[in-house]
């Protein structure tokens, strides 16, 4: 565990807003090289881009909701500057990785990202929704791995570096639910840690970005099989994005959902600060923090001057941030032997269970249709792993060894799913 | 008199009677306790009719009914975050939704008898002896924006015509929401039913719902890869830390 960081984030100085604009040298920098970057420098910079897209996309809810030109104004300047800061992380990446290469980078993000605030959420119930979100992507991974295999023979542990492991998790075939299953009790915004309310909206940052980025570059393949894929995952990033989403509390004005996404800005720029090992991105993460510092303050003197509240009194006067992407293969591992069959159950307005062992669902299961319909000619999640075993003994690849015992469970868990139908 | 002010109060005035029928159409629909429902459907009726009353009030004063004043605006998002409480009341028991929905009343109610009984006192000052002579001057700038043909003796009696027509029925209905809300709230306070402890724990994430309750396999604390919280999941309310924070200096 990384040694916690704590400052004051209501008056730790950072940069003048006025000076936060950059020019397009400044904004565009010179990008990694896939062939030595750090497997958790590129998730970093995918997280991120996660993170600035969603306050630039909040930023705008909250414009066009208001008319309070002083509110306005504010969210404009620092919208722009949220704007050309999500610039400067996506373009790190570089021109010659691939997408599929880079969708396994974005499943790692989702893997460890999920599996460390899980492991430190203190609220039990969202620790479980992470849980289960996690199984998920980590059965993504090693689909798109499949994917990355048979379309451009590349290793998907030159991505990963061994950092996390690829092997099958819940059938994505199990993904698909009825929407309404997918909703959560919410925290409840009085008496929830700003640590859960941190850990959530992070998640759902990230969870949101990678549904926008499957569901752009879906399209650019030309094998149909990709393209299907790409529709069968990006469809539950979807689900994700409705499931974390449905833990806010819906009663937060949007004063403090801004002030929210400020400080995990702040929160997330600080952890890449303290654990990025490539000097000159450590930089860039270090000018934005103090960016994103500055945000926090004028938009905290917003929330007292408009609703007479200290968002210290709100969200603590302390921020201690401890998160940091790291291996979590033996919690997952373990999540897995427990939780593989689990599955979601509509919000139990009777008192009951949110979830349910899959042999425990009962007969009318909403998701059972669901499933019937969207899997009715065929799965691409499967498909892949049957076209890969077609494949698999005509040519020599590094990752062979990896991707066949993988593909071996995930025929083997197919049959133990179909077998429940 | 600032004949612009009048325009804008009656386009605000229109507009709360607008949002108070959307309101009882609105709660009439969802109550299940007959005499509520029965009252917010008369109420509603006669609301727009009070509607009827304005748009002629405005068209003989010479106004645009169709004219949304600015106060209007700001009325009508007031009335309508009345309306959006419906969509947090998750968790309370059908009584407290039924209370939510009257305390939305009593709020409509009491803006509203204030917009009458603001029309009332105009009305009352209009004919004041001497108020006319000063209005009708050719200087007075009431006077000079008003419409050509309308005098300031018509406006007082169109004015006062209105509120005759619905100042009756404006404070049966405030007053019918305060005794009702009082007397219900009371009844529930004294006799009960008290509502289920654990009706927000089912739409809320809580301490007191066990995981083990909601989830057949939860992971469980382990020292080495799920170390217990540091802290609790819930901390103090914002207003018991804003009162128990350390003084500082």
């Amino acid at each position: 565990m990384a040694v916690p960081t704590t400052l004051d984030p209501w008056r730790e100085k950072g940069i003048p807003l006025e000076q936060q604009f950059r020019s397009w040298r400044e904004i565009v920098k010179s990008p990694y090289s896939k062939l030595d970057v750090d497997a958790y420098t590129r998730t970093r910079i995918i997280l991120m881009n996660g993170i600035e897209i969603e306050a630039w996309n909040f930023s705008h809810q909250f414009h066009r909701s208001t008319d309070n030109q002083e509110i306005r104004a504010l969210l404009a300047r620092t919208r722009r500057v949220e704007e050309q800061q999500q610039i400067t992380v996506n373009w790190l990446n570089p021109g010659d990785q691939t997408i599929i290469e880079t969708t396994i980078g974005y499943e790692q993000v989702a893997i460890d990202m999920t599996a460390y605030l899980a492991r430190n959420e203190p609220d039990p119930y969202v620790r479980e929704a992470f849980n289960f979100g996690l199984l998920e992507d980590f059965d993504h991974l090693y689909r798109y791995s499949e994917l990355l295999d048979y379309l451009e023979g590349t290793d998907p542990n030159t991505i990963v570096q061994g950092k996390t492991d690829i092997i099958p998790g819940r059938p994505t075939q199990d993904h698909h639910n009825d929407p309404e299953v997918r909703l959560l009790k919410h925290y409840e915004k009085n008496r929830a840690l700003p640590l859960s309310k941190l850990h959530i909206m992070t998640l759902l940052s990230g969870e949101q970005q990678t549904y926008n980025y499957y569901k752009n570059v879906g399209s650019f393949f030309t094998d149909p099989l990709a393209r299907r894929l790409y529709a069968e995952i990006g469809e539950v990033e979807e689900e994700h994005v409705t499931f974390y989403g449905s833990l806010l509390d819906p009663t937060e004005t949007m004063l403090e959902r801004q002030v929210l996404h400020e400080l995990m800005e702040v929160y997330n720029y600080l952890h890449c600060v303290q654990q990025e090992p490539d000097e000159r991105i450590r930089g860039i993460w270090d000018q934005f923090l103090h960016m994103e510092l500055t945000h926090l303050q004028l938009w905290a003197e917003m929330m007292r001057k408009y609703e007479g509240r200290d968002p210290a009194e709100l969200f603590g006067d302390t921020l201690t941030v401890d998160f940091q992407f790291t291996e979590n293969k033996e919690y997952i591992r373990r999540t897995l032997e427990r939780q593989r069959d689990v599955r979601e159950l509509p919000l139990p307005l009777d008192g009951g269970p949110n979830w349910a062992l899959k042999d425990q669902l009962p007969s009318d299961w909403q998701s059972y249709a669901y499933q019937a319909a969207v899997n009715a000619d065929g799965v691409p999640s499967e498909e892949i792993v049957d076209r890969q075993r077609r494949e698999a003994q005509r040519t020599e690849r590094p990752g062979n060894d990896l991707l066949e015992r993988a593909r071996e469970l995930a025929v083997q868990f197919r049959g133990a799913t179909d077998e429940k139908r | 008199m600032q004949y612009p002010v009048m325009l804008d109060k009656l386009s605000e005035f229109l507009m709360v009677e607008q949002c108070g029928f959307e309101l009882y159409k609105v709660v009439a629909s969802r109550s299940t306790t007959p005499e509520l429902k029965q009252k917010y459907e008369e109420f509603g009726r006669e609301t727009a009719h009070h509607r009827e009353v304005l748009i002629r009030l405005i068209e003989r004063l010479g106004g645009d009914p169709s004219y949304v004043s600015p106060p209007a605006r700001v009325a009508q998002f007031k009335a309508a975050k009345l309306l959006e409480s419906a969509l947090a009341v998750d968790g309370l028991s059908q009584a407290e939704i039924e209370m939510n929905d009257l305390e939305n009343v009593l709020l409509a109610e009491t803006k509203d008898h204030a917009d009458w009984h603001l029309l009332s006192e105009i009305a009352k000052q209009m004919a004041t002896p001497g108020m006319m002579d000063k209005l009708s001057e050719p200087t007075s700038q009431a006077a000079g924006m008003m419409p050509s043909g309308l005098s300031i003796t018509d406006m007082q009696q169109a004015i006062q015509a209105a509120v005759d027509e619905v100042e009756d029925e404006e404070d049966e209905h405030l007053e019918w929401a305060r005794e009702t809300l009082t007397r219900m709230c009371l009844e529930q306070a004294m006799n009960g039913p008290a509502p289920s402890p654990e009706r927000w724990q089912r739409v809320i994430s809580n301490p007191y719902t066990p995981v083990e309750q909601l989830h057949p396999a939860p992971m469980l604390d382990d020292p080495d890869l799920l170390p217990p919280s540091e802290q609790p999941m819930w901390q103090d309310s914002p207003a018991v830390r804003a009162v128990r924070a350390p003084v500082s200096g």
